[in-house]
């Protein structure tokens, strides 16, 4: 068996207190402002106590004296009360106003719609059409215009799960029957981790999501080649491949738009460009001949659990349909 | 019915005998049939204590699987499969079997003599409502042996516990579960209030009443209030799953997030019932410690009450990143914040009471200084957590993980450890060694910053709750080896525990009745109690009696020595108002607790199990109250 | 400070039993609070509420409801014959009241029949027999009790303190009538109003 070959460390797993998109940013800084002051809190409240505590150990206190030296203790516990009130006060308007001024940001104008689909324990991508190309279908990576502002129309058919991608935004639960539309932006370029934050079965440590942020120019780029369809394969193993693909289960699950595969894009990535992605199986391995072969000779050696099958193929069929699969750009 | 013989009076014997009446007449018969018929709460709370201490030895045995499993990136050794059911096990064992009845414990052990009852009141329930917590125990680790343990997690959100997601029985036991032990909590609930209400020694009015027998009270409110909608809600889930309603179904006109609402009326409030009797536990060391009643009393009963109410305002904190109203939720950002004053307030209390005091640096006192050095990081990152965009990035992840086991930790487990010390003596007579609670302070408060401020960074990190493994490159495996040490720390100090519990049992029984010249009503009893807790129920004029001076308690007289009586006192000013028979003990609680089991265990397998498994129940409950000699409940 | 002058019972709140009770009704009061509060959650979330468009036919629900109501007469005559401890009267309407109950299970069951929506057929229906069978645990417990309890007060003589239980006994009949105005209304009247 192929050894689990990392992910070559070009993403980060996302620091919410160092991020980098604008909304991450407004709460981080908002975050720093609630650490800081809850640990000046906690250090004054911890020498308070073990001041009371230690400070009249070696006095000779009288064990019968009723009353203690602290003169009008209630006035000092009111004075600590009243503190209290005033920082929580601070806190209360603080996260309101961050609150509101989160939701000037989303009321943008988007750039572009995406549909954001949660399965058990992958991500289907929907993005609308423009006045460049239809729409179309992906998985697992979400590409976005980096400085612009885009809409995600959230929804699972399944159990709860939750988008969170720290760098960029604040966690979104997606829940069945319930759609919840939110805007984020990726002020920078660059590819930032995600994943699923809302328990959802065996698979919940693997549902990562890819959020990759390019220039407008290369976006629209990107997303008219994905609009368009799969290229015919040519040479003749790939085009062997071609025929396993649909003669053998993939196609059932999967959708390669302009093949002969009747797959279902709902019930499993759609890979009408699978070569062009980083990642497999949900972010979990490098998208590699190698890692493409062993996941699909195992899933479930990868991904206990996973809807898709151990798929005993022969070598060579098993070359073949690897290597159709790479000419999916 | 009377007695057949005429009623004899305690004034009616000589001093010297009334002991050996008064035992004769409270003892369980002997054998063991008598032991499985007590309905002393005493031993009662005992069978408690060790019961949930078993489960603490479980679920923290689970909990270091999950920490051995998480000590390094890409390991394997558990499956998803085992490794959800271990994290459901884990809450739900932690949450329902260990935290709850464990507070309830003590307190059933300690309430009464505190009060100065010689009984809880309705001591057939009290036993009725144990044997249903061992039972539904019981029943979900013997599911969990089978492989048959609920993997949804101790929240069991729906879909994915539901029928179509939740394959199997799993969730059934889990929410069966539920149901067992809510019947005893809520029970133990009713006779801790009853036992506050009408069963407090002549004196002992309001501003009387120990501070932890305040936070039982207040906590005992709580579990009514808060325990109807988790039973409501794990009924509805069962129904979903075995009779096909829709409750959470969205396709029928269920709701998802119903559940949640439901779940977390009932799951913040929890908290607060496991964190209210720690803090009068906390209370009582640092008023004994300091030799000195509460500085603040009013207002510390006030942030006691004040608390319970406001627990039930936040439950929506929970739900900050499910898309619901931003106005809903500022109002309660602004709610959750302010359960932090009374938190407060009760903290400048003990302050203001060690302050100019020498306080004696006893083991509870020191877990009581564990309690700040560890709670503290809790509540703060509670405070944190009130704040809707800072919750919607931490929530899910490890943050929130470090944050629930440093306030379930460092606020409940530290105060029930010093309180576990401080009683000791009171439950059996011996000391607990002073040299050995040190290391267990030191050990405990190392271990559980070094288990949980790492998570917290973790969260910040990015790492998601509930994975069963990371991949190395994500870079959390230094912080999570740190907190498997942690938590081997934590576990070494439970070793420490123990060891110190095994070697004080071998000593003989002589902590005295007041070994730490407390002030309270449980000290002026023998340690360990004899069965009836007081030879003459105590008339009292303050609200540290024993600091009083030896005559400052007086004595209730006129009860009735050959069969059991106790005294119910006035609600409001504890003036004596009846005498009470009270009920001997008998089987039928644990016949009728065995028939509950058969019924909702059967009731999983078959619906209508509920009907015909009512028929023994009924039985059961019939043979309790049938009366003999007007002795029962 | 001698006690021994005191009574050994009185009733209501002097009682521990009585707040036993109370505490009981609270926690019961509760769950049914909380399945109204699923009730009007599922209502609000859904537009089309009542999801069905057969709805429970109310007669035989109403003529409980009145069953019930009138039921408060006798039980009314016999807490207070209760509370005088006086033996006679107190069989006498012990076991009126267990007819009255047995009626009021008759009625319940027939009651089912004209329900016309399933409990797996939507939430609506869900949620009403949530409610009902909520309602109908509470007659039946209330009904075996008082079943019990006369059989008791017929086969052995009345002594003070069962005089309490009886009275509890009464007291937790009228939780059981009272909570089955607002169930009632939900199961019948509410779905009509919001259908219209």
């Amino acid at each position: 068996m192929t050894a689990l070959l990392p992910l070559t460390d070009s993403s980060s797993y996302g620091n919410f207190l160092s991020p980098s998109g604008v909304s991450a940013q407004l709460v981080a800084q908002h975050s720093w402002w609630l650490i800081g002051i809850c640990a000046l809190i906690e250090i004054a409240t911890l020498t308070l106590f073990f001041l009371a505590l230690l400070r009249d150990q070696t006095k000779q206190a009288n064990p019968s004296a009723r009353v203690g030296y602290l003169r009008r203790p209630t006035v000092w516990i009111g004075v600590g009360v009243t503190t209290t009130v005033l920082i929580l006060s601070g806190f209360v308007a603080t996260s309101f106003l961050t609150d509101r001024a989160l939701a000037r940001i989303e009321g943008a104008e988007p750039y572009t719609h995406i549909e954001v689909i949660a399965h058990q324990w992958w991500w289907e991508l929907r993005y609308s059409g423009w006045e460049g190309g239809a729409g179309f279908v992906t998985a697992n990576e979400l590409h976005l215009p980096a400085g612009k502002s885009v809409s995600l129309q959230l929804s699972s058919p399944d159990v709860i799960h939750s988008l969170w991608i720290p760098e960029i935004d604040r966690k979104r639960d997606m829940i069945p029957g319930r759609e919840q539309s939110v805007q984020l932006m990726a002020p920078q370029t660059g590819i930032f981790r995600g994943r699923c934050a809302e328990f959802c079965g065996y698979q919940h440590a693997h549902m990562d999501i890819l959020a990759i942020a390019e220039p407008p120019e290369q976006f629209d780029r990107w997303r008219a080649a994905q609009a368009s369809a799969a290229p015919t394969p040519t040479g003749e193993l790939p085009l062997h491949g071609a025929q396993i693909f649909s003669q053998a289960v993939c196609g059932t699950c999967h959708v390669v738009r302009g093949s002969d595969a009747p797959g279902y894009s709902d019930t499993a990535p759609d890979l009408t460009h699978v070569a062009g992605r980083l990642t497999l199986a949900s972010g979990l391995l490098e998208n590699n001949v190698v890692n493409l072969t062993a996941w699909i000779s195992d899933p479930q050696h990868f991904k206990p659990g996973a809807k898709m099958t151990v798929n005993q193929l022969d070598p060579q069929d098993l070359r073949a349909l690897v290597a159709y699969l790479e000419t999916l750009q | 019915m009377k007695d057949a013989d005429p009623p004899l009076y305690d004034t009616d014997v000589p001093a010297g005998e009334l002991a050996g009446r008064l035992s004769a007449a409270w003892s369980d018969s002997p054998g063991f049939r008598g032991w499985l018929s007590s309905v002393d709460h005493k031993s009662i709370a005992r069978r408690y204590l060790i019961t949930a201490s078993v489960f603490l030895l479980l679920g923290g045995i689970l909990s270091l699987m999950i920490r051995v499993q998480l000590s390094a990136p890409n390991r394997r050794w558990l499956s998803p499969d085992a490794y959800n059911q271990i994290f459901t096990m884990h809450g739900t064992t932690m949450m329902f079997l260990f935290a709850v009845p464990v507070m309830e414990a003590v307190a059933v052990f300690i309430v009464p003599l505190m009060v100065g009852s010689r009984i809880i009141a309705f001591p057939r329930l009290n036993a009725f409502s144990y044997w249903v917590y061992l039972f539904g125990g019981i029943m979900v680790w013997v599911a969990f042996f089978l492989n048959i343990g609920p993997d949804a997690g101790w929240f069991s959100y729906p879909p994915l516990a539901g029928p179509e997601y939740g394959a199997g029985k799993r969730s059934d036991f889990w929410a069966q579960l539920i149901t067992f032990t809510e019947i005893s909590a809520l029970a133990v609930s009713v006779e801790i209030i009853v036992t506050v209400f009408k069963f407090r020694a002549p004196g002992m009015s309001l501003q009387r009443i120990p501070i932890f027998v305040w936070a039982m009270l207040v906590t005992s409110f709580c579990i009514i209030f808060a325990m109807p909608s988790i039973v409501v809600c794990s009924s509805m889930l069962i129904a979903d799953r075995l009779v096909g309603t829709h409750f959470f179904n969205p396709a029928e006109g269920g709701d998802a997030l119903l559940w949640q609402h439901l779940f977390w009326f009932f799951g913040h409030p929890e908290v607060y019932i496991i964190f209210l009797p720690a803090v009068g536990m906390a209370s009582t060391i640092i008023e004994t410690g300091a030799r000195r009643g509460i500085v603040g009393y009013p207002l510390a009963v006030i942030s006691i009450v004040s608390i319970g109410f406001l627990s039930f305002g936040l439950w929506v904190h929970h739900m900050f990143a499910t898309g619901l109203p931003r106005v809903g939720n500022s109002l309660f950002t602004a709610s959750s914040m302010a359960i932090a004053i009374p938190t407060g307030a009760q903290l400048f209390c003990w302050i203001a009471t060690c302050w100019g005091r020498r306080v004696r640096l006893t083991t509870p006192v020191l877990f009581v200084a564990a309690f700040f050095l560890t709670f503290l990081s809790g509540g703060l990152t509670g405070v944190m957590l009130a704040s809707v965009p800072f919750d919607q990035q931490a929530t899910d992840s490890y943050f929130i993980v470090g944050h629930i086991h440093y306030v379930l930790l460092g606020g409940a487990v530290a105060p029930l450890l010093g309180a576990f010390y401080y009683w000791f003596p009171k439950f059996s007579g011996r000391h607990l060694s002073e040299y050995w609670g040190r290391w267990h302070v030191v050990l405990y408060v190392i271990g559980v910053n070094l288990a949980f401020a790492p998570m917290l960074a973790l969260g910040v990190r990015g790492m998601t709750r509930r994975i069963y493994t990371y991949p190395d490159h994500a870079g959390w495996g230094a912080l999570n080896f740190a907190a498997t040490l942690g938590a081997g720390i934590i576990a070494m100090s439970f070793l420490v525990f123990t060891v110190n519990i095994l070697r004080s049992l071998r000593q003989p029984r002589n902590a005295g009745d007041n070994p730490w010249d407390a002030g309270t009503l449980e000290w002026a009893s023998s340690s360990p109690p004899p069965v009836y807790n007081f030879a003459y129920i105590p008339v009292i004029i303050s609200r540290t009696p024993l600091w009083d001076g030896a005559d400052a308690i007086g004595q209730v007289t006129g009860l009735q020595v050959q069969r059991k009586e106790v005294i119910v006192t006035r609600g409001l000013d504890a003036v004596p108002d009846l005498r009470d028979p009270v009920p001997t003990p008998t089987l039928w609680p644990f016949v009728a607790a065995l028939a509950t089991t058969a019924m909702l265990i059967g009731s999983i397998f078959k619906p209508s199990a509920l009907v015909w498994g009512s028929i023994p129940v009924a039985v059961g409950m019939i043979g309790w109250l049938y009366p003999r000699r007007g002795k029962n409940t | 400070m001698d006690v021994r002058h005191l009574p050994e019972f009185a009733f209501e709140h002097r009682m521990p039993i009585w707040w036993g009770t109370v505490f009981f009704m609270v926690i019961e009061g509760s769950a049914f609070l909380m399945t109204f509060t699923a009730y009007a959650y599922l209502a609000s979330q859904n537009p089309d509420w009542p999801l069905s468009r057969v709805l429970p036919n109310p007669w035989i629900g109403s003529v409980l409801l009145a069953w019930l109501l009138i039921s408060e007469v006798p039980n009314m005559w016999v807490k207070r014959r209760i509370k005088r401890c006086e033996l006679n009267p107190t069989r006498i309407g012990m076991a009126v009241m267990s007819l009255v109950g047995l009626i009021a299970v008759g009625l319940r069951f027939f009651e089912f029949r004209y329900i016309n929506v399933r409990w797996d057929s939507n939430a609506f229906g869900s949620m009403i027999w949530a409610l009902i069978f909520l309602h109908t645990t509470h007659i039946l417990v209330d009904v075996a009790e008082t079943l019990v309890m006369t059989a008791m007060s017929f086969l052995s003589p009345l002594t003070g303190r069962r005089y309490v239980d009886l009275s509890e006994n009464a007291e937790y009949w009228d939780f059981v009538v009272l909570t089955w105005v607002p169930v009632y209304l939900a199961i019948y009247w509410i779905p009509r109003w919001m259908a219209q």
